[in-house]
């Protein structure tokens, strides 16, 4: 194995770091919500802890994906890139996917309650995968899921009283920051991309903070 | 009525009935408890059979054959975290 002279173990590190920590705080509010949601079976809930859960399975799908694609252009070695390269991409569409769609309805579906919600995300997951399938583009599979984001705008507008108005905004906008960054590696200056992953872990921490002030 | 209301109400209705129970020394007879309760004798079976199935409650029958119901541990623990889940509920507008 050669390592390119551009190669920089660091990046790999605080990626790596990064990731678990994202990926911790969101099992972290899943687990801890548990108990809640057993005791109440209160459907918000059950929504708001599949968005965690699916959160934290994109984001480490997401540096699964980061590895694959690091190391077919820093390593020379053999990767089965026709089947790693598409497989972690589309786990990672389908998990962000699930996660936004979750988050969004968890905060309207008591308005809406629609019984086949789980197969109409599902779909919706499924559409974004052949679309990452067949564009291989983390960029275009954020522009697919900026409408998502929208919505949590347009929700979070209509709402005069509401506490999660900026909070659930930025986690899907940093979510989708995240796609463009991986998308665009090399364009990307390394302070931004150490700038965004530090507000990004705010946000987290910050929601995980709210968590736990209810379920100590 | 839409769904928001019916479920914060059925949330709402679980811990008046459990509250009930505890107030009372954690024993009352069926009766009384439907009285307090301010359901409609099919509401309160409806929720009582839940509570019974999700074992918030039990049945006891004492030496007369006389019926009490009392608190499972998970009652009272649905008791304890009540607020907490209601101030969840509202800051995260679940």
């Amino acid at each position: 194995m050669s390592m390119p002279p551009h190669f920089n173990p660091a990046f790999l590190g605080i990626e790596f770091v990064y990731s678990a920590i994202v990926v911790f705080l969101c099992i972290f509010v899943y687990l801890k919500t548990k108990e809640m949601y057993a005791l109440t079976k209160y459907k918000g809930i059950q929504y708001f802890r599949i968005a965690f859960l699916f959160f934290g399975l994109a984001y480490a799908s997401r540096f699964i994906f980061y590895i694959i694609q690091f190391s077919i252009i820093s390593f020379d070695i053999f990767v089965p890139r026709k089947i790693l390269f598409p497989a972690s991409f589309a786990l990672v569409s389908y998990f962000s996917t699930i996660a936004l769609a979750f988050l969004v309805y968890s905060t309207f579906w008591k308005r809406l309650n629609y019984k086949h919600f789980l197969l109409f995300s599902n779909v919706i997951a499924l559409i974004i995968v052949l679309i990452s399938h067949l564009t291989r583009s983390p960029l275009l599979v954020a522009l697919v899921q900026l409408p998502i984001l929208g919505f949590v705008l347009f929700i979070n507008y209509r709402k005069k009283k509401s506490h999660t108005k900026y909070l659930y905004f930025l986690l899907s906008l940093f979510w989708i920051l995240n796609l463009v960054v991986i998308h665009s590696r090399r364009l990307i200056p390394f302070e931004w991309k150490i700038v965004l992953q530090v507000l990004s872990i705010g946000v987290f921490a910050y929601l995980t903070y709210r968590v736990v002030k209810w379920v100590k | 009525m839409g769904e928001i209301n019916r479920k914060r109400d059925r949330l709402e209705v679980i811990y008046d009935i459990l509250k009930l129970i505890s107030d009372n020394n954690n024993s009352i007879k069926p009766t009384p408890l439907l009285r307090k309760s301010n359901l409609s004798s099919s509401s309160f079976t409806s929720y009582f059979n839940k509570l019974v199935d999700k074992k918030f409650v039990k049945e006891l029958e004492d030496t007369k054959g006389r019926k009490y119901i009392t608190l499972t541990d998970k009652g009272f623990k649905y008791i304890e975290k009540y607020k907490w889940i209601l101030g969840f509920i509202e800051d995260f507008d679940l």
